[in-house]
């Protein structure tokens, strides 16, 4: 299975990005780098997922790993909104905490 | 005779409708739908098993489109064991959830109330891993299932369980994105995504390797063994009981039954053995580490959660012993899953009566439970019956499985694992033992502040389903052949040698 090599190129940036976020998410402390980290890390993984699409160099790219990236989106989105939320929610709790 | 097209997607549609129903109706009804709905989804199994029993393994496809591009379900006799497990393990913790969650005014919704349409969804999520066949299902389902147990552990509502839970999401979303890599790269190099047609076509080209590590690396994350299992403790200690049991007995499980089928349906045939032996490694490292910690824990469920990252390592031991010996694969294998069906229904059944006692007593702290045998001894029994499994001591299926795994680690002279089996049988030992001191020791009467303790916020029958979930665990002595041919329908491993301490040999 060879690449054509735009789509090399495209997959080798998703395989750093990938990379990059996943460094946030292990590395950081603070919990809202580590949410944005892991939202790099699925920009990272769904970069790849777009460029491994396109199988041969000329022809249409494939479909189905579109439709898995669309479905990944849609996952990372809401995982995203629920961190965020309970991230909120634990701030509140402490700095209630804290004035009391 | 030709299955009715309804027989595999029942035990998953049926569930997930019971989610959006038990969202809509008054709340104080749902106590009783929770009941209902619990015993009707254990039903859609049994046809399941009925035609796996009498026709064998059964293939269907989701509404006529077929693999490559559609999704297929499989039924066999390991994912029919499967489904009758989490049937039974869902209508112990359902039956103890109606009684555990305090019951709702008429018209008032509360947050516990939110535990029947997350458990329901979860428990279709749970059946369709079982069945699924496509590998891009697999990552959605266990996204949805990842979802509706950070809504679980929320339901505790306390700041420790919200911290839990963020920590759950985040190592279910990495997890999840490691393993959607991995699905991408396969289907790049194979162009489906239908785990039979990819095991048809396996070869070890770099790329196809890659995705493989990738996917069970994702997959091992979300099944705890060490050291990937540093989001467990917390996630299971700090969410409800029944939030407990659900986590620990049946969705760890389940995360590692896809890695064993994988591996089964055709990994091992081309991964280099680096990879199955560094996974035995881990389960043995995982053995002893969460065995280590157990004892260190000043919480009953701490002790019960780090019991689980444990308990995991020994179902990662089979890898590494079928590598050198396809004589003893049948052996192995069969008892790897008795091993995972014990632990589902001994940690539920553990996990529940610790619910009890942490209700009763009014903490699980080990201090504050000291003498509590004399004053629960129904939770305290529970406990005990599951401790037998969790151990491995006769005559609990626990025994059976670890009994085969000491038997293969003998037959392919892997005297490491062998020792670590035992050393980890020893270390249950102490750690739970150590629990029992204090649960059996007499409180101590001086100083004792007051001997009024607030009144039994619980039902008497709440126990029951504990009860008979640890008690399930001793069946198969009795009648022991019946789990062994039904694992044998449509096994991937050969059993010529698959010899059960029950049979004659």
């Amino acid at each position: 299975m060879t690449l054509p090599p735009g789509a090399l190129l495209y997959a080798l940036a998703g395989v750093w990005i990938t990379v990059i976020g996943l460094r946030g998410v292990l590395a950081e402390e603070d919990w809202f780098r580590k949410i944005v980290g892991a939202n790099v890390m699925g920009s990272g993984v769904f970069l790849l997922l777009v460029a491994l699409a396109r199988r041969a160099p000329d022809g249409p790219p494939d479909p189905v790993p579109h439709g898995m990236i669309l479905t990944g989106l849609v996952v990372a989105v809401s995982a995203t909104a629920l961190m965020l939320a309970l991230l909120g929610f634990l701030n509140d709790r402490e700095n209630g905490e804290d004035d009391t | 005779m030709i299955a009715p097209p309804w027989l595999l997607s029942l035990p998953v549609i049926f569930p997930l409708i019971l989610g959006v129903f038990t969202l809509l109706i008054p709340a104080h009804t749902l106590k009783q739908a929770g009941k209902t709905g619990a015993v009707a989804t254990a039903v859609t199994t049994l046809p399941c098993l009925q035609w796996v029993w009498q026709a064998g393994p059964l293939h269907q496809t989701l509404g006529g489109w077929g693999a490559p591009l559609g999704i297929d379900l499989y039924l066999d006799g390991l994912s029919c064991l499967f489904l009758l497990f989490a049937a039974l393990t869902g209508l112990g913790i359902s039956f103890y959830a109606t009684e555990y969650f305090p019951r709702s005014a008429e018209g008032h919704r509360s947050r516990t109330d939110l535990f029947w349409p997350l458990w329901f969804v979860t428990w279709g999520g749970i059946n369709s891993l079982f069945l699924t066949l496509d590998l891009f299902n697999i990552y959605v389902t266990l996204e949805l299932i990842s979802i509706a147990g950070t809504g679980l552990i929320l339901i505790a509502g306390t700041r420790g369980a919200i911290r839990a839970a963020l920590q759950y999401q985040m190592q279910a979303l990495i997890a999840g994105l490691v393993y959607l890599l991995g699905v991408g790269l396969v289907y790049n190099a194979l162009g489906t995504l239908d785990l039979q047609l990819i095991a048809a076509e396996l070869t070890p080209s770099p790329m196809i390797l890659t995705g493989l590590a990738l996917m069970v690396t994702g997959l091992i994350i979300k099944a705890a063994l060490f050291p990937v299992h540093f989001w467990l403790p917390p996630a299971h200690a700090d969410a409800p009981a029944p939030v407990s049991a659900v986590l620990s007995g049946l969705v760890v499980t389940v995360a590692y039954v896809i890695v064993f089928r994988l591996w089964f349906a055709g990994f091992h045939t081309i991964a280099p053995n680096l990879v199955p032996r560094l996974m035995g490694v881990l389960g043995a490292v995982g053995i002893v580490w969460g065995g280590i910690l157990a004892l260190r824990q000043e919480r009953l469920k701490r002790v019960l959660a780090y019991s689980t990252v444990s308990q995991v390592g020994y179902l990662f031991l089979v890898f590494s012993l079928t590598l050198d010996s396809p004589a003893a694969e049948g052996l192995v294998w069969a008892g790897t899953v008795y091993m995972a069906v014990a632990h589902g229904l001994a940690k539920s059944a553990a996990f529940l009566a610790a619910g009890c006692l942490q209700k009763t007593e009014g903490s699980d702290t080990l201090t504050a439970l000291r003498g509590a045998a004399l004053r629960q001894p129904a939770a305290v029994i529970v406990l005990a019956l599951a401790s037998i499994n969790l151990i491995g001591l006769p005559p609990s299926t626990g025994f059976i499985g670890k009994w085969m795994l000491l038997k293969a680690s003998f037959y392919t002279r892997q005297w490491g694992i062998a020792f670590v089996i035992l050393g980890g049988g020893l270390l249950a030992a102490a750690y739970l033992f150590r629990v029992f001191e204090v649960l059996m020791n007499p409180p101590d009467r001086a100083a004792a502040p007051d001997t009024a303790k607030p009144p039994l916020p619980l039902s008497r029958g709440i126990l029951f389903p504990a009860m008979l979930l640890a008690l399930a665990t001793l069946i198969p002595v009795l009648y022991i052949t019946a789990p062994e041919e039904l694992l044998r329908i449509g096994a991937p491993v050969s059993f010529s040698r698959f010899i059960t301490p029950g049979a004659a040999q």
